[in-house]
C-alpha cells in the first residue's frame, strides 16, 4: 500500500511560549506540517520563521474555524490525503498522532481525540465545569444526530480525504469543533473517537474554547440544534459576499 | 388573551423562524442572529405579560404606556443598527487590508518571474 501523505495543522494565535516545542513534537513525530498563523500580534510567526518552520501566515485573526480551515485549504491543494489538527497551545500530544491517523486509514472520514473515551486513561482532563458542558454538547449531538461523540469540544482530530474536501467548501466559523461533527455527519461521513491523552495549557492564554461560560453554552446549544434539524443537500459554498 | 397579543405572538415566531432558516442556510451568522433572537423573545415576553410594563410606563411618567413601548424599541434598535455600523467599519477595514496585501503578493509573484526569467537568460 502506498504511503499516504498526511500534514498536520497547527492553528496559532499568540502562542509565543510554546509554539516552537509543540512544532518540534510534531517534526520529531515524523510528520509534515503547517503553521497556520492566526494574526499573532505576539512573536509566534517570528519564532517559527527563526526556525525555519512552515508557515502559512494570515495577516488578519479569523478565529480558529479561520484558521483550521485554511490549514485544510492548505492539504487539498498540496495532495495531502490525511491532515491533522494540532493545537500550537502544547496541549495535545503528538505520540497520539499515529492512532488518529491509523483509524483515518482504516476508513473513518473524522477521528476525534478523546479524553473521555476511555476512562483509565490519564492525563489532563480540563475542570469539572467544563466537563459539564462537555457532558451537555456529547448528549445534545447524540440526540440531534445519533453519533456517538465524547469528546466534541477536542480540536485534536484527523480528517481523511472527504472530510478535507467538505471543511474547504464550508467550515463553521463561531464553533467549529461541535458543529463540524454535526456537518460531518449531516453529509454522511463517519466518525470515530480514538483515546488520547492532553496535557495542561504550557503557557499563554486560551482563546479557542472558552467552556466556562452558560452564554456560550447557549449560543454553542443553538448553533448545533439549528444546524441539526436543517434538511440539506449536497455541501453548500459558503454565501459569497 | 386579545386578538392583538395573539397576532403579535404570531409575528414574532415567524420572524424568529426566518431568522433562523437565515442562519441554516449560511446566509446569517449565528452572533448576528442572537440580537434578533432576543428582541422577538423580549417582544413576546411583554406581549404575555403587558402588566408590569404597563407599570413601569405609568411610573417613568409616559402618558400612553405605547409611547413607552415605542420608546424602549427604538431604542433598541438604534443599539442594534449602531452595533451593526461598527461591525461593517471593522470588516471594511479587513478588507481593505486584505486587499491590499493580495495586490503587493501578487506584485511579489511577478517580480520573481520577471528575475525568475532573468536568470535563465544569463545562464544561455
Amino acid at each position: 500500500m502506498t504511503e499516504l501523505k498526511v500534514l498536520v495543522i497547527i492553528p496559532a494565535y499568540n502562542e509565543q511560549d510554546c509554539i516552537v516545542d509543540t512544532v518540534e513534537a510534531v517534526i520529531e513525530a515524523g510528520y509534515d506540517h503547517l503553521v497556520v498563523n492566526d494574526g499573532s500580534k505576539d512573536a509566534t510567526l517570528e519564532l517559527c520563521r527563526m526556525h525555519g518552520f512552515n508557515v502559512l501566515d494570515l495577516k488578519e485573526n479569523l478565529g480558529i474555524g479561520g484558521a483550521v480551515q485554511a490549514g485544510h485549504k492548505y492539504a487539498h491543494s498540496h495532495g495531502y490525503e490525511i491532515d491533522v489538527q494540532f493545537d500550537g497551545d502544547g496541549q495535545h500530544n503528538a505520540e497520539c498522532i499515529p492512532g488518529l491517523v491509523d483509524a483515518v486509514k482504516e476508513g473513518f472520514d473524522l477521528v476525534i481525540g478523546s479524553r473521555f473515551l476511555d476512562a483509565q486513561v490519564g492525563g489532563f482532563k480540563s475542570t469539572a465545569m467544563r466537563r459539564a458542558g462537555i457532558t451537555w454538547l456529547s448528549g445534545l449531538i447524540r440526540i440531534m444526530t445519533k453519533t456517538r461523540a465524547t469528546d466534541p469540544t477536542s480540536g485534536f482530530r484527523a480528517c481523511g480525504k472527504r472530510a478535507i474536501a467538505l471543511f474547504c467548501a464550508e467550515y463553521p466559523v463561531d464553533y467549529p469543533e461541535p458543529e463540524s461533527i454535526v456537518e460531518a455527519v449531516q453529509q454522511g461521513l463517519s466518525i470515530k473517537d480514538v483515546s488520547v491523552v492532553m496535557n495542561e495549557r504550557q503557557g499563554g492564554t486560551s482563546s479557542i474554547r472558552p467552556l466556562s461560560s452558560v452564554y456560550y453554552m447557549v449560543k454553542v446549544t443553538l448553533a448545533i440544534a439549528i444546524m441539526a434539524l436543517s434538511k440539506r443537500g449536497g455541501p453548500q459554498k459558503e454565501a459569497s459576499a | 388573551m386579545s386578538v392583538l397579543q395573539v397576532i403579535v405572538i404570531i409575528t414574532c415566531l415567524l420572524f424568529v423562524i426566518f431568522a433562523l432558516k437565515q442562519v441554516s442556510s449560511k446566509k446569517l451568522l449565528l452572533r448576528y442572529s442572537l440580537l434578533w433572537l432576543g428582541l422577538a423573545a423580549a417582544v413576546i415576553l411583554v406581549s404575555l405579560f403587558p402588566q408590569p410594563v404597563f407599570f413601569i410606563a405609568g411610573l417613568l411618567g409616559f402618558g400612553v404606556s405605547s409611547n413607552f413601548i415605542f420608546f424602549v424599541a427604538l431604542f433598541f434598535l438604534l443599539a442594534i443598527t449602531l452595533s451593526l455600523t461598527v461591525i461593517v467599519s471593522k470588516q471594511s477595514l479587513r478588507l481593505k487590508r486584505a486587499v491590499q496585501n493580495l495586490a503587493l503578493l501578487e506584485k511579489r509573484f511577478e517580480e520573481l518571474d520577471v528575475s525568475g526569467d532573468k536568470e535563465c537568460e544569463k545562464k544561455k
